[in-house]
């Protein structure tokens, strides 16, 4: 048993409620407990990236970039909400965080069977903030958006696509 | 009775509305990490706090990785093969357990970290960055898309958090100096630029403060750190409105360490906006 008990400080509620039980549960069977005040960080998705709907047609591009401003190329046709994927970081008041993308495309497949010949690829990341920002100095809160361009094939097979993408948020 | 029939009618709207919608927020896999970094000096471990903090089961992995700071200040990744022979000994003597955890809603649990230098390992600064997400749920086939209409999209994130592992060995040293402190404004906001100078055999880490002639706080940017691979970096210091308004005159800006740290100054400079 450590004689040292560690809390750590944090906004969100329901994990609030959870550490302050196991605290004082050690608390109560360590007569000699010191606590030490971690800083913590806590990240929380929001809302996901919403490409809507898209008919293949001949094809083309179709971008949700993270200001939330939306294009496209080609003869496909995009109806459909489309919002870029959202996040919330809370931690040390005015602290310096960074957000890192993937450095490479993600692959989305129909069905979500990785082993399915319909595939359509998800590049061209883009966040706001990008790269450094600086955690709001009373709240000690921040919001991160994250949007891409997907490529749709020319007669792409209709269906549901789905695949995952890398989102980090990194302290110094 | 009745109401019970009435809200089991209401939750399979409520299922109904879920599946037609792209993707609902998925609140699987939030996370909380405390501390946000750890230094271990000779010998001795430490731990990371992880917690589920959403609202379903998760799966997390933590998984250590390199990186290395550029003079923006930013990080850039660095695959094993790029490794320096320092940051391959970082990555062989920092261990950690358990690497996968299944943690229910609310339920925390500690990583511990420990390390094991090898036989004749030069004193210096030992870095790895650990990194805690979500294994995503495996994809599973939906059933009930209309092939009509057309191609949708469900894509998940796999988010998580990264903080730096410092183990230091023997006695070291390290300072900085500031210059060159200046106003840069642009449409998305305006901010304080100034040049960190970093000498010595580790990092140093602190937090920026701005103080006008009458020692009113104008800014104050916290967890600011600049690593051994790099002597120069720019630091760049948002400016709420108010800020900006009474930026004016003579500031000084102080580099300390965090107060939790003990606050000492690491360096300061003094500069006169227009």
């Amino acid at each position: 048993m450590r004689n040292s008990l560690r809390l750590v400080a944090m906004s969100a509620a329901l994990a609030a409620a959870s550490f302050a039980t196991s605290a004082s549960a050690a608390a109560s069977a360590t007569a000699t407990a010191t606590a030490e005040i971690l800083q913590s960080l806590t990240l929380t998705a929001d809302s996901a990236l919403d490409f809507g709907q898209i008919a293949a047609n001949t094809g083309g591009t179709v971008t949700v970039k993270s200001d939330g401003s939306v294009s496209q190329t080609g003869g496909l046709i995009w109806s459909g909400n489309k919002n870029p994927a959202g996040f919330t970081v809370t931690g040390t008041k005015g602290a310096s965080v960074a957000v890192t993308l993937p450095t490479v495309a993600a692959t989305l497949y129909l069905g979500g069977n990785t082993a399915s010949p319909n595939k359509m690829v998800l590049d061209q990341f883009t966040a706001t903030p990008t790269g450094a920002f600086q955690l709001n100095a009373t709240t000690g809160q921040g919001h991160i958006d994250v949007g891409g361009r997907l490529t749709v094939g020319s007669a792409q097979a209709p269906g549901l696509y789905s695949g995952t993408f890398a989102v980090s948020v990194e302290y110094q | 009775m009745t109401v019970l029939r009435l809200r089991s009618m209401a939750m399979a709207g409520a299922a109904l509305l879920a599946t037609f919608s792209s993707l609902p927020a998925a609140a699987q896999g939030d996370l909380l990490i405390a501390p946000t970094r750890v230094i271990i000096s000779q010998g001795g471990s430490s731990e990371v706090i992880l917690s589920n903090i959403g609202s379903e089961p998760a799966t997390y992995r933590i998984s250590a990785e390199l990186r290395r700071m550029t003079e923006d200040g930013d990080f850039h990744e660095v695959t094993e093969a790029e490794a320096t022979p320092a940051e391959q000994a970082a990555l062989q003597m920092i261990t950690y357990a358990p690497r996968r955890i299944n943690l229910l809603p609310g339920q925390p649990q500690s990583v511990r970290i420990s390390i094991r230098p090898p036989e004749g390992l030069p004193d210096g600064e030992y870095r790895v960055h650990l990194n805690f997400r979500a294994v995503p749920p495996a994809l599973k086939p939906e059933v009930g898309t209309d092939p009509a209409a057309g191609v949708s999209i469900k894509l998940i994130p796999v988010y998580g958090i990264t903080i730096p592992v410092f183990v230091r060995r023997g006695r070291l040293e390290a300072s900085a100096t500031l210059a060159n402190a200046h106003l840069v404004t642009e449409p998305g906001g305006s901010f304080v630029e100034l040049d960190l100078s970093r000498a010595g055999q580790r990092s140093v880490y602190g937090e920026f403060i701005g103080k006008s002639a009458r020692g009113e706080v104008l800014f104050d940017l916290r967890g600011i750190a600049a690593y051994p691979e790099i002597t120069h970096r720019k630091v760049q210091i948002p400016l709420s409105p108010e800020a900006l308004v009474k930026l004016k005159g003579p500031v000084k800006i102080e580099y300390r360490e965090l107060p939790e740290n003990g606050g000492a100054l690491i360096a300061a400079t003094a500069a006169t906006f227009p």
